[in-house]
């Protein structure tokens, strides 16, 4: 038993802030029609991008891991003697290219000469549920915090 | 039970090995649920660990009936040391030799990381099942820690030998 389990789940409840954080921007800027600079130009979604971490350095002390490099491992291999993750990592946050949405609106002062406004690309359903997934994968990486302190400290008592 | 019995601290310090090892497995499942293409890892031990069980059962048996042979046999003068040796040798020096020689199958274990082929549960291939992996993970932690009890309580014993029963 080793603390390495602990820096895994720790990967994981900083991925999955970071998704919360950019659901929360999604959602704060649903009716955003202009730049940080002030000019036009809808907000663009933003959605994180998560890639798992195979690492030497959180390798485990028998040597099953030991030869694996950062990242160079195909993790989608079904070989035996598979490697286990050490982490998870935001590999980037990527804009969202779904169409923007057209909202007739004249009397807006960045309407197009048809009278329609360009509205960020943001669905607030979907915001919800990935917050919803965010916020329920951030407790499932709690509870398995708590689960390994509970198994070290059973250790602990040997 | 032999309260210093090498055996049961061997096996049961393997078994938390690869509870370890599988619950570190189950961690990295749950922290890359939300990871696209993610294959789940699972670690399996215990039919290697029935075997090396089973390997050093036979393997006391037959120190015994060795020592219980030497002990008991007749022919054997008790006032003479060197008689169980020449009988020892006699017998087979190799095979008894082997026997003594440490329990190198223990040291054989370990407990094996495989990709599990479950069917994917998103459309991005991921096939991390939440609820499984959350159901396993108290499943291992339990196991783990009724084992660390376990020892625990094996030490206690020795520790009330060391100390005498008022203690």
């Amino acid at each position: 038993m080793s603390f390495d389990a602990l820096d895994v789940s720790a990967s994981a409840l900083y991925a999955q802030r970071v998704k919360m954080d950019t659901v929360a921007s999604n959602m704060a800027n649903v009716n955003t029609t202009r730049n940080p600079d002030g000019t036009p130009g809808p907000y663009i979604r933003k959605e994180v991008i998560f890639s798992s971490l195979y690492s030497e350095a959180l390798g485990d002390a028998t040597g099953i891991e030991s030869e694996m490099q950062n990242i160079d491992v195909n993790p989608y291999s079904k070989s035996e003697n598979a490697p286990i993750a050490t982490g998870v990592s935001v590999q980037e946050i990527v804009e969202d290219d779904t169409p923007l949405r057209k909202v007739y609106d004249p009397s807006h002062p960045d309407a197009d000469q048809d009278g329609y406004v360009s509205m960020p690309n943001v669905n607030i359903v979907k915001e919800m549920t990935d917050m919803i997934s965010a916020s329920r994968a951030y407790e499932a990486n709690v509870t398995a915090i708590d689960s390994t302190k509970n198994m070290l400290s059973a250790a602990m008592r040997i | 039970m032999d309260l210093l019995s090498k055996q049961s601290l061997e096996v049961t310090t393997l078994a938390l090995n690869g509870l370890a090892q599988r619950h570190k497995a189950i961690i990295a499942n749950v922290a890359n649920a939300d990871t696209p293409g993610y294959q789940r890892t699972d670690v399996k031990f215990e039919d290697q660990l029935a075997q090396i069980v089973d390997k050093e059962n036979k393997k006391q048996e037959l120190k015994e009936s060795y020592s219980a042979g030497l002990k008991y046999s007749p022919d054997l003068a008790p006032e003479s040391p060197f008689n169980n040796l020449n009988k020892m040798i006699g017998m087979s020096l190799g095979a008894y030799n082997k026997l003594n020689a440490g329990n190198e199958s223990y040291s054989t274990f370990k407990p094996e990381v495989m990709n599990t082929d479950d069917p994917p549960v998103k459309l991005d291939g991921n096939n991390v099942n939440i609820e499984h992996e959350m159901v396993e993970l108290s499943k291992t932690a339990t196991r783990y820690t009724a084992i660390t009890m376990l020892q625990a309580k094996m030490f206690k014993g020795m520790n009330r030998v060391i100390k005498g029963n008022g203690a």
